[in-house]
């Protein structure tokens, strides 16, 4: 196993493959969660800013320290499917030249087949000529520092904020501050609005996320544990291991806390199924009252613009009729 | 003893606490013409029936089969260092399981899951590769390598060539890496009676089939030529220990992964432990003591970083490494 980071970083990438693997066979399963709150149409894009307005150079301070961007960047090479969502959130997707494998969202992104955010090419980066490179692990960015390409990480957000962060960061780079400023307002008014509606209640509904089916999960310090938390429900998970980051729970335990609503972040009906016959969890009140729900997994595994989504879809499915 | 007291503590000890007087009154109360209140709700009674105590069940056979089949290679092949991996049981386990997962069709075919199908042909495949190469070479080569060291030559080589083959697709398929790693480490934490419905006729199969020919292993301590002497048919002997003892491997590797050590170390526990070292005492001791060793060495994997899980084969390395050479110094490799 490796360690720090990349420990934490691990499952959510399983997570990812996963998704990736079962998504393309399972449209009908998974719940569609697109275009019910249209974050980042081009309509909601183009009404917050279509002009360029930052100024060049730029020092922007990302997770890899402060990175020099001497002129507006117009061939990035996006490694990352969360930070291609918040370009185009910004209104910055015709400065993308190439996007990774994995960035399906919006469907007119320059995807190419021979990018890989997890096993990254720096050959296959450079063929592209990029002017800044999006990357989510730091995997590649000594390699392309020493090609004098900058390089922006961002690492999966811990919570709401680090999205936010990130998305200012991208405004920055691409020179579309005022976008990015609109956008984090935008995705901040719509979750206080969908926070307001979620009912009060005595006692939260314990509710069980799974990133892939070797039971990894959710805890309080991650931006999902802070949507669920959003929603007025308890994570099962939210202290073990710490209370941070992505971490294992044991198949015991989840029947021990019974939750009312399990999640998937992965899979479709198959694996809706599959959980549902797990030796054992016939006494999870979830599977009794078919509470189990497969989310889309690129949304339930991204931090951008529509994590906004992931909360509604959330509410929605907990609290009908809200 | 030891075993009971092992099946007692991983019943007990688990994530969940489930209470001493519930988990023992709620396993009397199924005994016949007893009938105890258990006080466990419904839920606890679930994790205890369905979830932990399959688990005990699988460590108890697992380690029993490879530890009795460890036992039996070390005496048809003469050799201290032979575990149940010898001729390549684990490298063609690997890699019919690599293949399942690289090409994504775990998912299951017809009535069968295809992983450990695939793993149990695998491992079969390699031992029967090297079984007939080996005899090939013992038979043709006259005064050449006898035959237990030709068989473990052969061994040898098929299992680099299943390994090699098993990178390759390991490497082909890059993003599935991960997931077998974790199958190669080995676990028994998939759980559930399907499991063990699977395993325990052919634990069952291997365990006597071994033990039948557990005399014939003490004739066969003073080699080939001389136990022919003395009446043995060493060839038949050992093909038929070979053929238990992997039918026991290949199915304990298809249901658990790769858990290493657990063949070398216990039987040779059981030989300093008794100070004996006649096959008649260790095969059944090995049986017994494999599977208190695997269900405790489980429940180190599950409680020692709870409530992650450490792969239950890097517990049984970590034990059984420093037990080996302690051995290699006590012992040396005859």
């Amino acid at each position: 196993m490796r360690r720090s980071r990349t420990l934490i970083l691990a499952p959510l990438l399983v997570g990812l493959l996963l998704a990736a693997a079962c998504g393309d066979d399972d449209e009908g399963g998974s719940i569609p969660m697109t275009g019910n709150r249209p974050t980042t149409t081009a309509a909601d894009a183009e009404a917050a800013s279509t002009a360029a307005d930052g100024t060049f150079p730029v020092t922007v301070d990302a997770a890899n320290g402060s990175v020099e961007i001497a002129e507006q960047p117009h061939s990035i090479v996006s490694l990352s499917p969360t930070a291609t969502e918040m370009i185009y959130g910004i209104d910055a997707g015709e400065q993308l030249i190439a996007v990774d494998n994995q960035s399906d969202y919006p469907t007119n992104a320059p995807i190419k087949d021979d990018l890989s955010g997890y096993q990254p090419n720096v050959e296959a980066i450079t063929k592209y000529d990029p002017d800044l490179v999006l990357v989510e692990s730091d995997t590649v960015i000594d390699e392309l520092k020493a090609l004098n390409i900058p390089v922006i990480e961002l690492p999966t957000a811990g919570t709401l904020d680090d999205s936010y962060k990130q998305i200012q960061q991208l405004g920055q780079a691409t020179g579309r501050v005022t976008a990015a400023s609109d956008l984090v307002s935008k995705m901040q008014t719509d979750v206080q609005d969908l926070v307001a509606t979620v009912p009060q209640t005595f006692a939260p509904v314990p509710v069980y996320h799974e990133i892939d089916d070797t039971g990894y999960t959710i805890t309080a310090g991650t931006f999902l544990g802070q949507i669920y938390q959003m929603a007025g429900l308890a994570n099962i998970a939210a202290s073990i291991g710490g209370g941070e980051g992505y971490q294992q729970i044991s198949p015991e335990q989840v029947i021990a806390d019974n939750p009312q609503w399990i999640f998937l972040a992965y899979g479709g009906d198959p694996e809706v199924a599959a959980v549902k016959a797990r030796p054992g969890w016939n006494q999870i009140a979830a599977v009794q009252q078919n509470h189990v729900v497969a989310l889309d997994p690129a949304i339930a595994s991204r931090w951008g613009p529509r994590t906004v989504d992931l909360l509604e879809k959330i509410i929605e499915t907990t609290a009908p009729g809200h | 003893m030891v075993l009971v007291a092992a099946i007692l503590a991983g019943v007990l000890i688990g994530p969940v606490d489930l209470g001493a007087r519930g988990v023992v009154g709620e396993l009397l109360d199924r005994l016949p013409l007893i009938s105890v209140d258990s006080g466990l709700d419904e839920r606890s009674a679930a994790i205890l029936w369905q979830i932990r105590l399959p688990r005990v069940v699988l460590g108890l056979l697992v380690g029993a089969t490879l530890s009795i089949a460890g036992g039996a290679y070390q005496g048809v092949f003469r050799n201290p260092l032979a575990d149940p991996y010898l001729l390549g049981a684990a490298a063609g386990a690997g890699l019919g399981a690599t293949i399942v997962i690289a090409s994504d069709l775990g998912g299951g075919w017809g009535p069968f899951d295809l992983l450990p199908a695939m793993a149990f042909v695998g491992a079969l495949v390699a031992v029967g590769f090297a079984y007939v190469v080996g005899r090939a070479n013992a038979d043709r080569a006259e005064g050449g390598p006898a035959a237990a060291t030709s068989l473990v030559l052969a061994g040898v080589a098929v299992a680099s060539l299943f390994t090699a083959v098993q990178t390759f697709v390991q490497q082909r398929d890059r993003d599935t890496v991960q997931e077998v790693y974790s199958w190669i480490l080995g676990r028994l934490s998939t759980g559930g009676w399907g499991e063990v419905r699977l395993l325990a006729p052919f634990t069952v199969v291997a365990a006597a089939g071994i033990l039948a020919h557990r005399r014939s292993l003490d004739v066969l301590a003073v080699g080939d030529e001389e136990a022919a002497t003395l009446g043995l048919r060493v060839d038949r002997t050992r093909l038929w220990v070979v053929v238990a003892a992997s039918l026991g491997t290949a199915a304990a590797v298809s249901v658990s992964g790769l858990i290493g050590f657990v063949g070398i170390i216990v039987p040779h526990s059981m030989r300093l432990l008794t100070g004996r070292s006649s096959f008649r005492v260790v095969l059944p001791l090995a049986l017994l003591g494999g599977a208190a060793f695997l269900v405790l060495t489980d429940l180190a994997a599950r409680t020692v970083m709870e409530p992650a899980e450490i792969p239950i084969g890097v517990v049984t390395a970590v034990v059984g490494a420093p037990f080996f050479l302690f051995l290699l110094t006590r012992r040396p490799a005859s």
